[in-house]
């Protein structure tokens, strides 16, 4: 079952130097409970693709075509107002800059609870301070009663990444959408992030929609992978597939422009993308 | 036994936060008691997270910053002592790559301007000779002689890490420093600019302490590698012993951590 239908989408920007076709009629699928990642380079569309779901696309943007279904309702043809309501409690988003995307002047508690008073009206202010710690601890801080009350500049970088993931996951949206979630992130504090990601998956049955620009990262989380290159989707695969049998040149390039240990031989050239090819003349490997 | 080119000893940067007005201020240790040698022509990568001191190190080493305690020895002598004419000679041994090239270039200055600076400042060359070095630095760096004329912003950040790598190049350098050079690049282009510094550093016999938190690059790229933790050392070997037979837990968890794609 999908939960999540990409048809045709495409998202143009607008200047006095032309049109920019940030995405240029793309589609795809997230299946219910999966995870979906869309890897490409800096300018191949893959954060104007995640934006154009969220309804977050403004001038001089526009979406000029195609559809984004979710679970069976068209987004683009919902108003401003009914969309509203399915950010953060259907879909939702964590950003990657977890310094800037936090508001400094609220307590981290405070813009947790923000989520609940919107989405989830039943609840009364003693039964969303319990649902706010609780998913505080959920995402592997400790004493969360007390870092309730803290403000965000007192976290360390990992911490506000895993509260960015408690406000996303705090309605138990059904689509996570994570905008390179870890890339500002040590290793270390990656792989929890990475691990935490999963555990709240098998927990919830949350689909994922992962953007990033770390194979790496990908071959950790992916079921299925969306390689995208200038606007367009090249490559389309299983994680398996694409990491074993890559057959779009421009995935092939990519992959072994990464140095990886035990791999790439050490101070050998690297593979390189090459300028002067046209990626887009190939067919595209749609599986 | 090759040449040692720095050595460090023992070096300590501490620094004070004022926690307010009747609290004692908060000392913070960047870096406390580190010792390493880098020898002449190798790749010495120092690794670690963020606070862990690997930046400090290099301010330190470049003379941005004075350490609290300990030496620094460039060639048998102290620099951390160093001032006037020696400085000026130093500086031009011993350069740098920035992490961003984005801040890192001036904005306001064409491409020739920024790659002819350093000889503009450190030498007697004639405007026509300086003009001659810096096309030819530029074609090192596998940049078209029509860009002289042209604005940092008019380049993709991987052309404009070039232009800062021409600039560090252009006073022969012995030992380059990079800080994190690739980070803020996109892995192709990440690919390109580690195969240029490769290249560069055969031809000009180059010494590099490379500053990275990727493991991936700095497995690639180097010959020797520091491993750092809260200011401090944790391990120091050669780049086969760091993957293959680390002895310290913290190396282990680090390399463990890195996302590698295995199927």
């Amino acid at each position: 079952m999908n939960l999540l239908e990409v048809k045709n989408l495409k998202t143009y920007f607008y200047s006095d130097a032309g049109v920019n076709k940030a995405v240029d009629d793309i589609s795809f699928e997230i299946p219910k409970g999966k995870t979906v990642c869309i890897v490409g380079e800096s300018g191949s569309g893959k954060s104007i693709t995640s934006l154009s779901i969220m309804g977050l696309i403004d001038a001089p943007g526009k979406i000029e075509g195609g559809e984004i279904v979710f679970e069976g309702t068209d987004l683009l043809k919902l108003s401003e107002r009914e969309m509203r309501k399915v950010r953060g409690r259907d879909i939702s988003m964590i950003f990657q800059e977890p310094m800037t995307s936090l508001n400094p002047s609220y307590t981290v508690g405070y813009q947790i609870d923000e989520a609940l008073k919107l989405h989830q009206k039943q609840l009364n202010k003693k039964q969303r301070f319990e649902k706010v710690v609780e998913s505080l601890e959920l995402v592997g801080i400790l004493d969360a009663k007390e870092k309730y009350r803290e403000y965000p500049f007192k976290l360390s970088g990992g911490q506000r990444q895993r509260v960015m993931v408690a406000i996303a996951m705090a309605c138990e949206p059904k689509l996570l959408i994570a905008d390179e979630p870890t890339t500002a992130l040590d290793v270390t504090i990656q792989a929890q992030v990475l691990e935490l990601m999963n555990q709240l998956q098998k927990k919830k049955g949350t689909s994922i929609l992962f953007i990033t620009h770390d194979l790496g990262v990908v071959s950790k989380v992916a079921d299925e992978v969306i390689v995208m290159y200038k606007g367009h989707i090249v490559e389309k695969a299983s994680a398996r597939e694409l990491f074993t049998d890559p057959r779009h040149p421009y995935t092939q390039a990519l992959l072994h422009s990464i140095p990886t240990p035990g791999v790439t031989k050490r101070k050998e050239k690297l593979a390189t993308v090459d300028d002067s090819v046209d990626y887009l003349s190939f067919p595209k490997e749609i599986r | 036994m090759s040449e040692i080119v720095f050595e460090i000893k023992n070096l300590k940067k501490y620094y004070e936060i004022n926690m307010g007005l009747f609290s004692k201020p908060k000392i913070i240790k960047a870096l406390d008691g580190v010792s390493f040698d880098v020898k002449k022509g190798e790749i010495l990568s120092i690794v670690g997270e963020s606070g862990c001191g690997k930046s400090t190190t290099a301010k330190l080493m470049l003379k941005i910053e004075e350490p609290t305690d300990g030496e620094i020895l460039f060639e048998g002598k102290d620099i951390t002592k160093i001032e006037g004419e020696e400085l000026r000679e130093y500086r031009k041994k011993v350069q740098i790559i920035f992490q961003d090239p984005y801040s890192s270039l001036n904005p306001r200055w064409k491409v020739g301007q920024i790659i002819g600076e350093p000889l503009k400042l450190n030498t007697d060359m004639s405007d026509k000779e300086i003009k001659e070095r810096v096309l030819y630095l530029m074609e090192k760096v596998g940049m078209f002689p029509d860009w002289y004329d042209r604005y940092p912003h008019q380049f993709s950040g991987g052309q404009r890490q070039r232009i800062g790598i021409a600039r560090a190049l252009a006073l022969n350098p012995e030992v380059i420093v990079c800080d994190e050079p690739v980070s803020a690049l996109d892995v192709s282009i990440q690919a390109q600019v580690l195969n240029l510094l490769l290249d560069l550093q055969e031809e000009f016999n180059l010494t590099y302490v490379f500053i990275s938190h990727d493991l991936s690059v700095v497995e690639h790229i180097s010959d020797r590698i520091v491993v750092m933790y809260f200011g401090n050392i944790v391990e120091n070997a050669d780049v086969d012993t760091i993957f293959e037979n680390p002895q310290h837990e913290y190396t282990k968890k680090l390399i463990d951590a890195i996302p590698i794609i295995n199927y």
